[in-house]
């Protein structure tokens, strides 16, 4: 019921924004609007980021003796999840003003902008290795040049976390799993009604989010199955 | 299950960290424990009866019917 209720909201809101932007889409020079709104938001997220791995780098280099390790030691965790939320975040949104500025066929000055953006945050997420040897620095953390394929690298990777940690893991990665597949069928329903009523057909888009649904849920079946 | 991690945390004067250390595990799976979101194995839970030089049974505490 909470799901079907989430996703009930989900799709009004959607379909509220996605008529907003058909709306905005009749303005002149909306694309460029959007597009600076998207940098904008980017450059706040990486100043976030930035800020979040400056002040986890603080707390590994200071020293701190009963309770207070314990606080300083939950706010690295809070801090390095921060950082994790703003470069990711960052580097979506960039790469949404990349695509943006190529299909739109908006200004080169804004192309290159864009293009650095993603270009930073991607470097800022390189940063992720050197924010989980602070978090863990007692633990061999893998390399990603060092694994065979991927698979064995984010085996690797869940390896070092202890059981507590995968616990913590797994809640997260189910509640986001779920979250998912509730968005993705919301994103559906929101392409359709976008076709229906705007002009352009998301019939791309549909497929696309139904073979990223159909590939999410096989995969995860699959390692319940092989178990 | 009810723990008395904390009591005899602060028994024996250890921190979530240093108890973590001690226990080989991370501070997260020691708190977790600690506010009972989490059961941990059994390997684990030896080795912090260990530290206190416990019993098992005297740091974790099952109700009968949970057993």
């Amino acid at each position: 019921m909470k799901q079907i209720k989430r996703m009930v909201i989900g799709a009004i809101v959607g379909f509220a924004l996605a008529y907003g932007f058909m709306y905005m889409r009749d303005m002149n020079r909306s694309d460029d609007i959007f597009v600076y709104f998207l940098m904008i938001v980017t450059v706040g997220l990486l100043i976030w980021s930035i800020q979040s791995y400056m002040e986890v780098k603080r707390i590994y280099h200071t020293t701190y003796t009963g309770e207070e390790e314990d606080l300083a030691d939950e706010r690295k965790y809070q801090k390095s999840s921060d950082f994790a939320i703003a470069f990711h975040t960052a580097t979506v949104l960039a790469m949404i003003s990349v695509a943006v500025t190529l299909t739109q066929q908006l200004s080169t000055a804004i192309i290159i902008i864009s293009i650095v953006l993603f270009v930073g945050s991607l470097i800022i997420g390189g940063f992720m290795n050197k924010v989980s040897t602070y978090l863990y620095p007692d633990r061999e953390i893998p390399k990603a040049e060092n694994a065979t394929s991927g698979d064995d690298y984010l085996d690797a990777m869940l390896d070092t976390a202890d059981e507590g940690e995968k616990f913590i893991i797994l809640e997260g990665l189910y509640k986001s799993h779920n979250l998912m597949n509730i968005l993705l069928i919301g994103g559906i329903i929101l392409a359709t009604t976008y076709s229906a009523l705007g002009e352009g057909s998301q019939l791309f888009s549909i497929f696309a989010m139904g073979a990223v649904l159909i590939a999410g849920n096989v995969k995860y079946q699959r390692s319940i199955r092989n178990k | 299950m009810r723990s008395r991690l904390k009591e005899l945390r602060a028994r024996e004067g250890y921190n979530q960290t240093e108890l973590a250390k001690l226990a080989k595990v991370s501070r997260q799976t020691i708190s977790l424990i600690e506010r009972e979101e989490y059961m941990p194995s059994i390997l684990i839970a030896v080795r912090i009866a260990r530290i206190f030089n416990e019993q098992v049974e005297d740091v974790f505490i099952f109700e009968e019917d949970e057993l």
